[in-house]
């Protein structure tokens, strides 16, 4: 990619279900899961169909992920250094995960 | 057009009645001023609670109704995804717990397996119960059902046996001759007709104005938000004592501010969670307000914490046909031909095949017609020996 | 506690459009607040880098990112207050919004409010459209320019409308590799409206640049197909297409398979029209527009009197349409709240706007949806991504119950999930109307409630301590 001049943000870690992802100070939590090569980022809760960026602009709900305990898009979300990430899993008729 | 029932409301109770009568023959037309289900009818959580009610008429019908269920779903076809998850009741003062209590003995009495159960074994059942709990009462078979599939099997089997079903379409007036229903007026025309069920939910007055009858019905909002779907939330459905004493307790019936508060938590099988409900009277305005999702969720925050962080993904709201009297079934006043299946305020789903049975045998019968007490009586004799 | 802020004009939306009318507001003399979700202001159409990153020397930045400085600019210099991170999610009561800025949950009181909520992409609807790997345009778009990140390795670009080329634009010059261009329209079909671009040259000189940029890179570009299928077993692998007429009929044997790890399809843009719902405007159905838009006069303003509406939630019509509107919706929402406006800055946008109208009308017939999309839905493909509904259920549900969405939504749980059927909504109106040959806007419109996007339990329970 020609840099036009642009350099990235301060390097930071995130772990995503208790691994570490490198990232960037000023990424979205979509961006830097798709810059370490992930682009599933769930399973649907009925079907466990895999789920990643579609609409990249906060519509779509399908890049949600957990952090904390709370969905939030990905793709509006940026990282935070030590962010623990989630990501949300297909769910039993009576609930539990799968 | 000629028809020989007409059934005024296509909501749950409507498609309902509606089926239960061209089980029995008749030839059934199906008024709607929207379309079907609009109201209350895809507006509420699906509820078949026996633990929430005060014995009484009320009871006797949702029990029997309940027991209509078990086999409704293979009768009509669809899966109404009915679940029996159980509910509990919790009272969170020293004051609730007293009366729950009395409430379990009395429910007993009539035979609604109801246990009073200590705080601990409140959280076994439902984990995520961490603010202060007293005790609870447990209703091991109250389930729930998905209105929409239910009111859609009804207008489906009813379709399916020749009944019409006009959409969009008002009634504007009910035509006597010779002191007897005689034809409906409708936006497009007129429907001769020897009987009229009114079934129009919240807009019951409206109708009983076109016969000179006043029945008292009021629409009575309830609002509801729901959280996404979750793994945490364990089915069985929690109701919160403090709004059943508002509505039966002493005093009841007065102003109180507990009519905008959270009543209850369910899990339907979509697996989303359900936050209930509030009371209010506020016309036909079916809009959520900033106060009373505010004030439900608040509730559900303080009995279980770990709700908090879920997102509220939608919030909306029905308008209960409120009746102080409970239902009105049958009899309600008015002309011969002039059939009621009015007032069921928040148990329209719950009670829809009972009224719908009853409401088809009233208009079958030419004489000796039962009353809603006799019919139950019956009934349940009949299961007994069956 | 929540905060309760008072302003003269509420601006809802930081894009072109929000952001001239802030300007036009501003400089009347009006106090106004613009709220906007994102981190920054530009909306869709001028976003931003990411805060985090830094840029050595803005002059060597591409037109890409450069384009809105000038607006951005004027604005940061005038005494308007932006709330950036600022989610509108309800209205209970006129002249006032309910907001989540920044996690806390505040209010915002206002004597006029100009809606520029801007719109969403129409999404190309196939079976596998589902699978990672397969995105809108504007969501490659998004994450190559915001982000610097690409997308994929193999990128196909399909679908149809204007919006292609400056996404093909971003993704080139950030060095991605577009595998080919596949447009549903062909030139052939455009020549009926050439006497319809006379005049309209800066747009046309527009397009060449984004058209030179793309045969420079040596990208093919293909018309007349549309994509038929998505395939992969748990990302995409391969696109599939076909050839189609006019109508959009796909045409047997035409099939193009072409291995990729990227699929950016979109039809163009859907007017976000759930604010002006919440608020109790009255809404018309105009294709040429993109479906439901809001209703308004030509002052911009809608039914509800105090509330303007402009850019594209009005009607899709780009960049330039946007800031005209914008400006004469805040000239005429200064009036309103009683500063004086001179007539010939009103007559001056008016004009303005005409003009950029005209052009986007003409775009919009152009790259008019065909109603051969409808039939890339086949009955296993999802409809509802986020509650997995397919067309099947959909079709049925139509065929039993009538052509209503709500009571379709109701049986089949389509759009009750957390978009709330900002994806689905125009597919839902689609295939009901098709199912049943009657016209898309006589099937009603999905009842908007609050929160108009998610909020938790906590949020919502902490305004229980207010009033």
């Amino acid at each position: 990619m020609n840099d036009y001049s642009i350099t990235p943000g301060d390097a930071i870690t995130l772990t995503v279900d208790g691994s570490p992802v490198e990232a960037r100070r000023g990424q979205t939590i979509a961006a830097a899961l798709v810059a370490s090569g992930r682009r599933t980022f769930r399973e649907t809760r009925m079907n466990g169909r895999p789920r990643g960026l579609y609409c990249g602009m906060g519509v779509c709900f399908d890049c949600i992920v957990k952090v904390g305990g709370e969905t939030v898009r990905s793709c509006m979300t940026p990282v935070e250094d030590g962010m623990r990430v989630t990501l949300p899993v297909q769910l039993t008729r009576a609930g539990a995960e799968r | 057009m000629k028809t020989d029932v007409v059934v005024i409301g296509g909501g749950v109770v409507g498609c309902a009645v509606a089926y239960y009568l061209t089980k029995a023959g008749a030839r059934v037309t199906i008024v709607e001023q929207s379309v079907v289900g609009s109201g209350a009818s895809s507006a509420n959580s699906g509820a078949i609670a026996m633990a929430t009610k005060k014995p009484g008429l009320s009871l006797d019908l949702a029990m029997a109704s309940q027991r209509m269920y078990s086999g409704l779903g293979d009768e009509l076809g669809v899966d109404l995804e009915y679940s029996v998850q159980g509910n509990l009741i919790v009272a969170e003062s020293e004051t609730e717990a007293v009366f729950l209590d009395k409430l379990a003995l009395h429910q007993q009495a009539v035979g609604v397996p109801a246990q009073i159960v200590d705080s601990a074994r409140c959280s076994a059942l439902n984990p995520l119960l961490e603010g202060p709990v007293f005790s609870g009462l447990y209703c091991a078979t109250d389930a729930q059902v998905n209105p929409f599939r239910v009111t859609q099997a009804f207008a489906s089997a009813a379709q399916n046996r020749g009944a019409r079903v006009l959409v969009r379409t008002r009634v504007e007036g009910i035509e006597l001759r010779n002191g007897r229903v005689g034809a409906v007026a409708i936006s497009n025309g007129k429907v001769d007709t020897q009987w009229v069920v009114n079934a129009a939910g919240a807009h019951a007055d409206a109708i009983g104005k076109l016969v000179g009858v006043e029945h008292g019905v009021k629409p009575r909002r309830g609002q509801i938000a729901v959280l996404e779907a979750t793994s945490q939330m364990p089915s069985v459905r929690v109701a919160v004592a403090g709004s059943l004493l508002a509505k039966h307790g002493p005093g009841a019936g007065g102003k109180s501010s507990a009519n905008v508060a959270l009543s209850y938590l369910s899990r339907p099988l979509s697996g989303t969670v359900l936050l209930g409900s509030t009371n209010e009277f506020a016309g036909f305005d079916t809009r959520t307000t900033a106060q009373g999702i505010a004030e439900i969720c608040a509730g559900a925050a303080r009995l279980m914490p770990r709700l908090g962080e879920m997102s509220v993904v939608r919030t909306w709201a029905g308008l209960r046909p409120y009746c102080v009297t409970g239902p009105v079934l049958g009899d309600g006043g008015g002309p011969e031909g002039y059939v009621t299946a009015i007032g069921h305020g928040g148990d329209g789903v719950a009670l829809s095949p009972i009224t719908g049975v009853y409401v088809a045998d009233y208009i079958e019968r030419e004489a000796n017609r039962y009353d809603v007490r006799t019919f139950l009586d019956l009934t349940m004799r009949e299961a007994a020996r069956a | 506690m929540t905060a309760v802020r008072e302003t003269d004009v509420a601006v809802i939306g930081a894009g072109p459009a929000g952001l001239s009318a802030a300007l036009a507001a501003a400089q009347a003399g009006v106090r106004v607040t613009v709220v906007d979700e994102y981190p920054a202001p530009g909306g869709q159409f001028y976003k931003q880098l990411a805060a985090g990153f830094r840029v050595g020397n803005r002059a060597q930045l591409p037109y890409d990112y450069t384009k809105g400085d000038a607006l951005l600019a004027r604005v940061r210099a005038a005494p308007i207050e932006i709330l950036n991170d600022a989610l509108v999610w309800g209205s209970f009561e006129p002249g006032v919004l309910e907001i989540k800025h920044r996690g806390a949950m505040g209010r915002l009181r206002y004597r006029a409010a100009i809606v520029a909520t801007g719109a969403c992409e129409r999404p190309a609807v196939f079976p596998g459209w589902d699978l990672p790997g397969v995105m809108t345009p504007g969501g490659a778009q998004t994450l190559v320019k915001t982000q610097r990140v690409l997308p994929g390795k193999r990128i196909v670009l399909a679908g149809s409308g204007p919006f292609l080329m400056p996404v093909a634009n971003t993704l080139i010059q950030a060095g991605a590799k577009i595998v080919a261009i596949y447009e549903a329209t062909t030139p052939r079909e455009w020549v009926r409206h050439a006497p319809r671009l006379w005049g309209h040259w800066a747009r046309m000189s527009e397009a060449l640049r984004y058209w030179r940029a793309i045969r420079g890179a040596r990208v093919p570009v293909r018309f007349g197909y549309m994509v038929v299928r998505a395939e992969g077993e748990d990302a995409l692998e391969r696109v599939v297409l076909m050839r189609c007429d006019r109508d959009g009929n796909l045409i047997p044997g035409t099939e193009v398979t072409e291995p990729a790890d990227t699929l950016c399809a979109g039809y163009g843009f859907i007017p976000s029209v759930q604010l002006t719902h919440m608020l109790g405007c009255e809404h018309t159905y105009h294709t040429a527009r993109g479906g439901w838009v809001p209703a308004h006069d030509d002052a911009m303003q809608t039914s509800v009197a105090g509330v303007f509406v402009a850019g594209e939630v009005a009607a899709i019509g780009g960049a330039h349409a946007a800031m005209a509107e914008g400006t004469l919706a805040g000239l005429h929402a200064a009036r309103t709240v009683g500063r004086p406006v001179s007539d010939s800055a009103v007559s001056g946008a008016a004009t303005g706007r005409a003009q950029h109208r005209a052009f986007a009308e003409l775009v919009s017939d152009i790259f008019a949806v065909k109603p051969g999309v409808l039939d890339c839905i086949t009955d296993d493909t999802l409809v509802c991504r986020c509650e997995e509904v397919t067309a099947r259920e959909i079709r049925a549900a139509a065929i039993a119950w009538g052509a209503n969405v709500n009571f379709v939504k109701g049986v089949t749980r389509c759009g009750m999930g957390y978009c709330q059927g900002r994806v689905c909504g125009s597919l839902l109106e689609g295939l009901i109307a098709q199912a049943l040959a009657v016209p898309p806007d006589s099937v009603d419109f999905l009842h908007v409630r609050a929160p108009l996007k998610p909020v938790t339990v906590r949020d919502l329970a902490a305004l229980a301590e207010r009033d």
